[in-house]
């Protein structure tokens, strides 16, 4: 028997027929459409910031802590360094600390929920247990405790977050599958004799997956702003790497004759987040609305 | 009430895991207390002169017990750096920062229902989708760097609010001022959330020709039913609302630093930085406690609102 | 006009006179004294989270120092503002003498100098009392009274010190700093040490009256001073982490003197609003080469390392407010050499191409890559920052990862490092400054200078025989002889590149008067002294 066989026909087509939907759905909402946009241009100039930027980020120049000029759009800091070469390279450190975490967490996460799901008894009740234990705890305070023991850097904040997020991706896999597990075509598989791996990853899987994927838009909004929380404190990315919350740190010193320092920065994590959140917002809309 | 005594005891075990584990790795972190306060002048003899003096050179179990001893004391050890009590640091810093959390809650819900309700009332207009706008951006701006966009406005340009500190308890009106900004910052976030919430269930209790009604003519006529649906439409609000708690005292460490206001969040980085043990570690069960208490007392409000949970 | 006899009509005018007269006086005298505020209490707000112990014997730190000072006396003083140590003043010692070229030091001391509180008078016994504290085992700067094998006490008033060695700069450890404050034996024996490090007693111009911990230190003049009853009535000691914070305080008047930063466009903001500044005795930062760890084991890179960076990209950075530092006792020390004592190799001026050909000749005709340890405190990290580029340039390429700093100090302590970037503050005299890191018994020696060989000759270089030298002798041109071989040999073998000297900086309110001119200072802050006032706004 193949595996297509164990499938109720109109499951596949009912995916893609949901995918479709809702790129047609999303794209009839403006907010979500901005969001892309917003979203696309970022990571744009994210991979391609050698090639955008007037400078290399960590160019020294006499001109130290001036103001907006036609050399320098957005400034320099106190070490003569270009302020937009330094945000847009700054992009990387965001996107690639919250994207990582969030894919690592999300991973493993959804893995262990959903096998506790599956599996129920004492594991699903360690695991359960343990995630609500950590999600007690505000991320910030998570990250922060991490980030003592282990020492600062961007490796370790992925380390950070992706320990915060994960109990989230567990708690709300694991309450997915739950609900999923009695649908008729998986009673059926399990009537049929199929193994259970077989069955959680090639049935209930398949079907949580929207919304773990809205969540994890969402969640990777939050994720760049505790990474941008944890800079900010001293415990994250380090000098010189043009993290936004370290940049935002040091124009905390300057804040009175260079306000830009600070400015600018945190406007780039807001834009950032935003364009998640509207992206998240959107789809969780569409993917809401009843058939 | 068997259930929340069972929940209120339940808390316990958790603390003290957080605690033991926290306690260790401390341990294992390199450059100890000693050298973060000697600092360049630390030599091998004084370094040990330190240690010896305040117990480090003791096996790790036994200063494991000694801690533990004291925390059921409610001793909860003195700071490395001015041997100040961490008790008496905790007892004056506790209450500016739960003073910080109910002031941003406060600001979280007045905001967030008020303009969730307005958004529900004027649903489809140009008010709505203003109020569903600043959720949006609400949610997104990060907290401390709102905190910052403040500061810069009304303390440096306008010159109207002071920038840091949290007043004397006795000077009530001080106390008032330096709240606003930090309250704001913290609050503005999680007011998105919430109104989102109360325009979502707001939609949802009110029949809709009573909507379109109202539109068309103000609140006045169904003032009754309203308050009717306003109070079941609160309902998904108060579960939110310890959710909230909890994200605002997670947020009021870095709001505490922008604002160098004298609250757990400076003691917390301060202790960090400075390896400084027995803050670090009662400050940790403090906040643990607090959350933990947060989270009983809303699942007790939510209990008290909705029935239907009370025989789970 | 009536008649009348003289005697009634002079009798009026004299007293016309003289009423005119105690009118004059009384008002030029109210005039002069309408210059001082009415309240005269100081604020003065530094950078810092936390009090350290008061006890100078358990704290020493740039937030303990300006408040030790104003609670504690010392039996000599370096003169307010200007701490050059042969300018050195009497305090509670009236007269000194020295004897077998710097043994034993005997000291007379001030009669009827009273501690606060009432904890009675200052005699013989509480100053032995406290150099033995400091020399303890438990004392954070017992580093520097090592060398005090005795102390007698003849009498309540004189006081004699035998050294083990003979040390011509004794006097700057019985200075107004670190162990040479005198505490009260009776005050710390009845307080007990937690009581009596929160609130000291001391009997210097002021005295700690409360202490809220992490926040404010309140303290009140002690009008038994024996220089004089303090102009200054209170002063509020605060603690304000962020700089910002601060300056804005100082510019709307919430409080009169903070600690600055060590930033051109901070100075420029804060002399635009009218405030002044003042510099303190600033610290030095040099960059360590550790001879012990291949390649800096070859002089000619260690050579290559100093002649790629130069000074000048760092004084840039710094603007006015530091100094370059040519060799390895800085500028404004007794005894320190100047650039243009040097021979230019020997001032190390930038010159990528010289860098290069020595790397070449050592072996790297291509450049290397090494790895290095930071500390994230902005005063390590930034030149490193600035350097790296500057590095690069002679095709060396520097990969530092930066960790917290006590952890970079516990690191560089315990493990091997390649680069050891240090700064440090030390007495005014060239033998604190070469001691602690180039000579072979230094605490602080990561070069390993004195221990290794370092020209690639064979035999070991050191410069312990120098530094020994001039402290064995009170001649001050046999000291300065000595010390000028002891640099321009560390120079030639460049085992460290002295960099710079950062001053650190403090703004003040205009109606602060000191009562001297604050050009430098041992004691890390602004000194208040019982001459120090607030004029009027």
């Amino acid at each position: 028997m193949s595996d297509a066989d164990t499938r109720a026909p109109a499951e596949t087509s009912t995916r893609r027929y949901r995918w479709r939907r809702l790129r047609r759905r999303l794209a009839q909402d403006p907010t979500a459409t901005a969001g892309v946009l917003l979203f696309l241009v970022l990571v744009t100039l994210s991979i391609f910031a050698p090639m955008v930027t007037p400078y290399p980020p960590t160019d020294q120049s006499p001109s130290r802590l001036a103001g907006p000029s036609a050399e320098h759009w957005l400034g320099t800091d106190n070490f003569g360094r270009d302020v937009l070469s330094r945000i847009v390279f700054g992009s990387r450190i965001s996107l690639v600390t919250s994207l990582a975490s969030i894919a690592v967490a999300g991973f493993l996460g959804s893995l262990v929920g959903l096998w506790a799901a599956e599996l129920g008894g004492r594991f699903d009740r360690l695991v359960s247990r343990l995630a609500d234990g950590v999600l007690a705890f505000p991320s910030v305070l998570i990250g922060t405790l991490v980030l003592v023991i282990f020492g600062p850097g961007t490796g370790n904040v992925v380390i950070a977050l992706s320990i915060a997020f994960f109990p989230r991706f567990v708690r709300l896999a694991r309450g997915d599958a739950l609900a999923v597990r009695d649908a008729p075509f998986i009673e059926a598989a399990r009537a049929l004799g199929t193994s259970r791996v077989r069955i959680v990853m090639r049935h209930i899987l398949p079907n949580v997956l929207s919304p773990i994927a809205t969540m994890a838009t969402l969640w990777a909004a939050a994720a760049i702003r505790i990474e941008a929380t944890l800079s900010f404190l001293g415990l994250g990315a380090q000098p010189p790497t043009p993290s936004w919350g370290l940049m935002l740190r040091d124009g905390m010193d300057a804040i009175l004759f260079a306000p830009g320092l600070a400015i600018f920065p945190g406007l780039a994590v807001f834009l950032t987040v935003l364009s998640l959140n509207m992206i998240g917002d959107g789809v969780r809309d569409a993917l809401a609305i009843r058939d | 009430m068997t259930f929340f005594v069972r929940k209120a005891i339940g808390i316990v075990p958790m603390v003290l895991v957080l605690v033991t584990v926290v306690f260790f790795l401390l341990r294992l972190v390199p450059g100890g207390p000693a050298i973060a306060v000697l600092g360049d002048r630390a030599t091998p003899d004084s370094i040990a002169a330190f240690e010896a003096r305040w117990g480090l050179d003791r096996p790790l179990l036994v200063q494991y017990a000694d801690y533990m001893a004291g925390l059921a004391r409610l001793d909860f050890g003195r700071s490395f750096i001015d041997g100040s009590s961490v008790r008496e640091s905790l007892a004056r810093a506790v209450p500016h920062s739960i003073l910080l959390m109910l002031a941003a809650t406060a600001v979280s819900l007045v905001l967030g229902i008020t303009v969730g309700v307005l958004a529900a009332l004027r649903r489809g207009t140009w008010t709505d989708g203003a109020s569903r706008a600043f959720a949006l951006f609400g949610f997104s701006i990060p907290d401390f760097y709102l905190g910052v966009v403040l500061i810069l406005l009304f303390s440096l340009q306008l010159g109207w609010l002071p920038m840091r500190g949290a007043g004397d308890w006795d000077d009530t009106a001080d106390l008032a001022l330096r709240l606003i900004m930090p309250a704001l910052a913290l609050g503005l976030p999680t007011a998105a959330v919430v109104m989102r919430i109360a325009r979502a269930s707001m939609l949802e209790v009110l029949p809709s020709d009573y909507l379109r009604t109202a539109r068309a003519k103000g609140l006045s006529p169904r003032v009754v039913s309203f308050k009717h649906a306003l109070r079941n439409a609160l309902i998904p609000v108060v579960s939110v609302v310890g959710l909230n708690m909890g994200l605002i005292l997670g947020n009021t460490i870095v709001l505490e630093i922008v604002f160098s206001r004298p609250g757990i969040g400076r003691l917390l980085i301060g202790s960090i930085f400075n390896r400084d043990f027995a803050v670090l570690q009662s400050t940790l069960v403090v906040y643990a406690v607090c959350i933990a208490l947060i989270n009983l007392l809303t699942d007790l409000a939510y209990g008290v609102v909705n029935p239907a949970i009370r025989y789970e | 006009m009536l008649p009348s006899t003289n005697a009634p009509r002079r009798r009026v005018l004299a007293l016309l006179i003289g009423a005119l007269a105690i009118a004059s006086l009384a008002l030029t005298t109210a005039v002069a004294q309408a210059d001082l505020a009415e309240e005269q209490v100081l604020r003065y707000a530094t950078d810092g989270r936390q009090f350290p112990p008061l006890d100078p014997s358990l704290g020493a730190n740039n937030i303990s120092f300006p408040v030790q000072n104003m609670v504690f006396d010392s039996l000599v003083r370096f003169p307010p503002g200007s701490p050059r140590l042969d300018a050195i003043e009497p305090a509670l010692a009236e007269s000194w003498e020295a004897s077998e070229n710097g043994r034993v030091w005997t000291f007379r001391l001030r009669q009827g100098v009273q501690f606060h509180r009432g904890y009675g008078e200052l005699t013989s016994a509480d100053v032995a009392f406290s150099l033995e504290r400091a020399k303890g085992e438990a004392s954070v700067v017992a580093g520097s009274y090592r060398n005090i094998a005795a102390i007698e006490t003849p009498d309540p008033y004189t006081v004699v010190v035998r050294l083990a060695e003979p040390d011509a700069f004794f006097l700057t450890g019985v200075a107004n700093k670190y162990g040479g404050w005198i505490v009260s034996q009776a005050a710390l024996e009845d307080m007990g040490q937690d009581a009596y490090s929160l609130r000291p007693v001391g009997s210097g111009p002021f005295m700690v009256e409360d202490v809220v911990p992490g926040e404010v230190l309140h303290l009140v003049r002690h009008d038994g001073y024996w220089r004089g009853q303090p102009i200054i009535e209170r002063i509020e000691y605060l603690l304000m982490p962020d700089l910002t914070a601060r300056t804005l305080a100082l510019i709307n008047g919430e409080v009169d003197v903070i600690r600055g930063a060590v930033s051109p466009e901070w100075s420029a903001t804060v002399t635009n609003a009218g405030m002044n500044l003042g510099f303190s005795a600033p610290g030095q930062f040099i960059l360590m080469f550790n001879m012990e760890l291949e390649p800096f084991d070859d002089v000619r890179v260690r050579q290559a390392f100093a002649y790629a960076i130069g000074r000048d990209a760092v004084m840039a950075f710094y603007g006015d407010t530091a100094i370059p530092m040519y060799t390895n006792v800085p500028p404004y020390v007794m005894g320190a050499l100047s650039a243009e004592e040097l021979p230019e190799p020997l001032r190390y001026e930038r010159d990528v191409e010289r860098a290069r050909a020595l790397l070449a000749e050592a072996g790297f005709p291509n450049g290397l890559e090494i790895d290095a340890l930071a500390s994230e405190n902005p005063d390590y990290n930034n030149p490193l920052q600035i350097w790296k580029e500057l590095w690069a340039d002679a095709g060396i390429i520097v990969n530092y990862t930066a960790v917290d700093h006590p952890t970079y100090h516990a690191r560089i302590r315990s493990e091997p490092h390649t680069l050891i970037p240090y700064g440090g503050v030390k007495a005014p005299h060239p033998n604190d400054w070469l001691g602690d890191w180039y000579t072979s018994q230094g605490g602080l020696n990561f070069s390993h200078y004195g221990q290794v060989d370092a020209d690639g000759d064979g035999t070991v270089d050191s410069i312990d025989e120098y530094v020994a030298a001039a402290r064995a002798t009170l001649d001050p041109e046999a000291q300065q002889a000595a010390w000028t071989a002891a640099q321009l040999q560390l120079l030639e073998d460049m085992p460290t590149f002295p960099s710079h000297v950062v001053k650190i900086a403090f703004a003040l309110r205009p109606e602060v008067d000191l009562g001297y001119e604050l050009a430098s200072t041992v004691v890390d802050g602004v000194e208040i002294w019982e001459t120090t006032r607030l004029l009027s706004r």
